[in-house]
């Protein structure tokens, strides 16, 4: 998911740095200041996810939490996303620098979606329906990353089809436990630090 | 926020403990080095797997194809180079194609490939026969073939450990050192970022 440098063609990785930086910019504007150190904190979440593989079957997943980063602070996943992807890419070579924008805005943009669309069931609701829109936002938003990343690798040259089902097959389980790790956390969040879930105003 | 610092310490911890684990990481690596005029290699990904089927290509310092291939099951390949090598083509870059965006390079220079680091050298050649002491020419064998059976069982021997050196000078393990630096500019980007907020109201 982590597209590698000189993978992607110039005119990509220019929109990605357009679409990225224009994220990133109303992103930053929306950020309130008692907000601060929640999207700190995602951005850690986020940088450390990635180092955490857990086995699954022969090989093993790697997680990306961009659901649940997006869950808790809307459009302020954009800035959260920059830094994290920022230093992978730095300290640990993970993606590369000139690819940024395009990592970036694959990450965040699922991220905004899918703070959009399960929110409010995760404020609103009880247990069950909390922990299901978790579940649905985890999935959800490593679902659309996969098909963003697919699209830029097609739009660079590869074949969609081909592309897009060689990445969704190899998230699929990723998927499946981005998604229980999500609905774990959004229940244990509303049960210790219900503030963190309360209506913010990212949206 | 006592509770998301300890999530954050808890994932922290975690990571350093799980990372080095087989997976499927967030890159995937390349590593080459040079046997009887073929160059063999690896592509792999840091933590476990290897890469399975992926197309190879060597490239020369002027970025032109020199040859192509692909790693087999085990994620190793093994790609026969032009001989002679044309001059200025060191230092060679082998670039590997991993599928999802994936992409690694490594670059064999001039001296992995036993030339003279200078532009326009040609590589190493053994020295022509001499003739031998009259010991050795009582047994039928001369200085050369001596010298190529000794080359011989050297390049077998010493292939492993330029593999394992290549690979070494890959630095693949997270450190803590890196985490540590990743959470501190985290948190001195959100320190400036809440200043210049403060100033703005």
């Amino acid at each position: 998911m982590h597209i590698s440098e000189g993978v992607l063609s110039p005119p990509v990785l220019a929109s990605g740095a357009v679409l990225g930086a224009a994220g990133l910019a109303w992103g930053l504007k929306k950020i309130e200041m008692e907000q601060l150190p929640q999207v700190a904190l995602m951005a850690a979440v986020f940088f450390l996810a990635s180092l955490i593989h857990l086995p699954v079957g022969p090989s093993s997943v790697h997680l990306v939490l961009n659901g649940l980063v997006g869950l808790l602070l809307g459009w302020a996943a954009f800035p959260a996303l920059v830094v994290g992807l920022a230093l992978q890419a730095l300290l640990f070579q993970y993606g590369g620098l000139t690819g940024l924008g395009v990592n970036v805005f694959n990450m965040a943009l699922p991220a905004v979606i899918c703070y959009y669309l399960f929110r409010p069931w995760v404020m609103r609701g009880g247990r069950w329906t909390s922990a299901t829109a978790g579940f649905g936002a985890g999935f959800g938003a490593v679902l659309l990353s996969a098909v963003l990343t697919a699209l830029s690798l097609a739009l660079s040259g590869e074949v969609f089809i081909s592309a897009a089902w060689g990445v969704l097959a190899a998230n699929l389980p990723g998927m499946a436990i981005e998604g229980v790790i999500t609905a774990a956390a959004v229940l244990f969040l509303k049960q210790v630090k219900p503030a963190l879930l309360m209506p913010n105003r990212a949206g | 926020m006592p509770v998301a610092l300890g999530l954050v310490l808890a994932l922290a911890l975690a990571g350093a403990l799980l990372g080095p684990a087989p997976a499927q990481a967030h890159k995937v690596k390349v590593f080459a080095y040079l046997e009887d005029g073929a160059l063999k290699g690896e592509g792999y990904f840091p933590g476990g797997g290897k890469a399975l089927a992926c197309p190879v290509k060597v490239l020369d310092a002027r970025g032109k194809l020199l040859v192509e291939g692909a790693t087999g099951q085990d994620g190793a390949f093994s790609l026969t180079l032009p001989s002679p090598l044309p001059p200025g083509a060191a230092p060679l870059s082998v670039v590997m194609e991993a599928g999802e965006g994936h992409r690694a390079q490594y670059q064999v220079t001039a001296r992995d490939l036993g030339l003279d680091p200078s532009p326009d050298a040609q590589p190493a050649r053994a020295a022509p026969a001499a003739p031998g002491p009259p010991d050795s020419a009582r047994l039928g064998l001369d200085a050369a073939q001596i010298e190529q059976a000794v080359a011989k069982a050297l390049a077998a021997q010493l292939a492993p450990i330029k593999a394992q050196m290549a690979r070494l000078a890959e630095k693949d393990q997270v450190s803590v050192r890196d985490v540590v630096g990743g959470l501190g500019w985290i948190l001195g980007l959100a320190g400036l970022l809440a200043w210049f907020k403060a100033r703005r109201s």
